[in-house]
């Protein structure tokens, strides 16, 4: 196992298209929000900058979580699952491998974001808080991995792909993501503030203010991360 | 009407063949046959149809050959002098219980897709250090026995046991190295990147270069796995399939793809690893390539195993040789009596006379009947074999 995890190390690291997509869109979106259009999301007595940033660095690990599936979606449909089922790695050792690479691979898109809200928006927050939105932000997205793998072991190649772009834009935007769930309607706000996204940004957000994530947004989270493992372990099960 | 391959099919099935579809019928049969005043047979025999087992047995027994002719679950087997080539001191026969291992044994394996039998009862012993070639049309079956054998696919019924255990075990040990058809690879890793990784994966597995060495990818070990050709990328699987340094190789369609000087390698290789023991199981289509590397040819056809065999006894079951003639008013069971003659085509009055002895045949034939002309005598080779003990689906 560990030579495989290696190896998927490896090709996380290698990707440019992937780099590409899940932390050069993510700071291009955070610019044109922030220094472009001025569309800085509104937040409770928050500097819009950070908040935003917060909002498209989770924006970005959440694609890198479910992207996780693609990769499986992608490798079911050409065949190397194929070629590892016939090796000693237990199927088991497949999933746990693309899910810790894919965990790494999920950094590069926090970090990228939050050095573009300090260097080119002048976010200023005390050093022990850049350290928690990095580790807040990378549990926040941990149930977008689980629902990844599902995905990959449902749909194949170039299908899974195009579902979970559809799914990653919808759950971000319902999530408040791109804007502000106070733009929203209450009824769709409600929606909104139980959905996987909004709960792991609200991680994020916290704290900026300072505070520690509260019980529900865990609990939230966690039944979230429940639901999505149990859906991923069912259709892995399935799969293999 | 009725045509029955009757030394080699019965034993599986009594499957009719017609030859207004078959392709040893010539053209100038087909004509004759066009005026739909005779129809074609094949070998029919009357006992044959109403006591097809022990004719078969009888036959075949005194035809003298090794090969195994099964129905339902009850082999029958002969050998005969034809078997040199298998039962010598050092090469255990497969079937010697007590004497060897069997390195891969399969007990009534079936597997169904939907309405579709792609396996029908298979049975299938292969002995440490054999190297058994798995022969067939397309959807024969190769490739399910073989996913099987490897765990890829449970079977409906029956049960598959490798190294001695089940086939999933075995792998998890490390001591199978399998060659996919379909297996695809990461393109954006280097060749000696996903050697060492698969390498990883094993227990006691080869030194990463010496598989890519054996293999023939040293040349390009360097570059991604998506920039090589078809060919280098069959390469690369057979060194992933010979990196974890295998006691079982099980190879599906291994020089699909590969140029002449690859497969030599690949044979070569392959060789050398049943030279010190281990065993070899392939699925091909290449007939050249059965003949020359295995010790054994299983040949499937509709998910059954319809012969099992030395090389040169499978080749000899349809007859080393073809006799053709002309002849009024021949009776199909008398030519079927005559010596060496295994198998009966006639059509109107031209005859064709599969035969393992073809003096004797001529001999007798020029003895009963006055009026044979227009003799030739054609070899069988083993595309024709397959053909005809594949029904004609090849």
């Amino acid at each position: 196992m560990g030579s495989y995890l290696r190896l998927e190390l490896l090709r996380a690291l290698r990707n440019p298209v992937g780099l590409v997509m899940l932390t050069g869109f993510p700071v291009l979106l955070y610019l044109l929000w922030t220094k472009v259009l001025d569309l800085a999301q509104a937040g409770r007595g928050v500097d819009p900058a950070a908040y935003t940033m917060v909002s498209m660095a989770t924006y970005g690990a959440m694609g890198g979580a479910l992207f996780v599936g693609g990769a499986i979606a992608l490798e079911r449909g050409n065949g190397w699952l194929r070629q590892l089922a016939v090796t000693p790695l237990p199927a088991h050792g497949y999933v746990t491998a693309k899910l810790v690479s894919g965990a790494a691979g999920v950094v590069p898109s926090i970090v990228v974001v939050l050095a573009a809200g300090a260097l080119l928006n002048g976010v200023r927050l005390p050093l022990g808080t850049w350290a928690a939105l990095v580790a807040l932000i990378w549990v926040g997205v941990l149930p977008f991995a689980a629902l990844g793998v599902a995905f990959g072991y449902t749909l194949k190649g170039q299908v899974a792909s195009v579902a979970m772009i559809a799914v990653y834009f919808g759950l971000s935007v319902l999530g408040g993501l791109w804007l502000p769930v106070t733009a929203m309607p209450a009824a769709m706000r409600t929606l909104a503030e139980y959905s996987p996204a909004y709960q792991a940004g609200s991680l994020g957000w916290g704290a900026l203010e300072g505070r520690l994530p509260g019980g529900v947004p865990l609990a939230v989270l966690a039944l979230w991360t429940l639901l999505f493992a149990s859906l991923a372990l069912w259709r892995y099960r399935r799969a293999v | 009407m009725f045509g029955y391959y009757v030394t080699f099919r019965l034993g599986v099935s009594l499957r009719k063949v017609s030859l207004g579809n078959h392709p040893l019928r010539s053209p100038s049969t087909a004509m004759a046959t066009g005026t739909g005043t005779s129809r074609t047979t094949v070998a029919s025999t009357s006992t044959a149809t109403t006591s097809p087992t022990p004719m078969t047995r009888k036959r075949a027994a005194a035809a003298g050959h090794p090969t195994e002719v099964r129905r339902s679950g009850h082999d029958i087997r002969h050998t005969g002098p034809a078997d040199v080539r298998h039962y010598t001191a050092d090469t255990p026969a497969p079937h010697a219980v007590g004497m060897t291992k069997n390195a891969w044994e399969m007990r009534a394996v079936t597997k169904r897709y939907g309405p579709v039998t792609a396996l029908g009862g298979v049975d299938l012993d292969v002995g440490e250090g054999q190297t058994v070639a798995v022969l067939g049309p397309n959807g024969a079956g190769k490739s399910t026995l073989l996913s099987i054998g490897l765990g890829l696919l449970a079977p409906g019924s029956g049960t598959a046991r490798v190294l001695g255990r089940t086939p999933v075990e075995a792998l998890r040990s490390g001591r199978v190295g399998a060659l996919l058809q379909e297996a695809g690879l990461p393109d954006d890793v280097r060749v000696a990147e996903l050697v060492t990784a698969v390498a990883g994966m094993y227990p006691e597995p080869l030194p990463a270069a010496r598989a890519m060495r054996a293999a023939g990818v040293e040349e390009f070990a360097g570059r991604p796995v998506g920039r090589l050709s078809g060919g280098q990328r069959q390469r690369v699987r057979f060194a992933l399939c010979l990196v974890g340094d295998p006691d079982l190789l099980v190879l599906d369609e291994p020089t699909a793809g590969l140029d002449v000087e690859g497969r030599r390698a690949l044979w070569h290789e392959v060789r050398s690893r049943t030279a010190a023991g281990r065993t070899a199981v392939f699925a091909t289509h290449y007939l050249a390539e059965a003949e020359e590397y295995a010790d054994r040819v299983v040949l499937l056809a509709g998910g059954e195993v319809v012969a099992d065999g030395p090389v040169a006894a499978v080749k000899a079951m349809v007859g080393g040789t073809e006799v053709r003639c002309t002849l009024d008013g021949a009776d199909p069971a008398a030519l079927e009596a005559l010596p060496g003659v295994r198998q009966v085509g006639l059509e109107g009055r031209a005859v064709t006379l599969r035969t393992s002895d073809s003096d004797a045949t001529l001999r007798a034939l020029f003895t009963a009947y006055d009026g044979v002309s227009g003799v030739r005598l054609e070899d069988t080779d083993l595309e024709r074999a397959f053909v005809t003990l594949t029904g004609g689906r090849g």
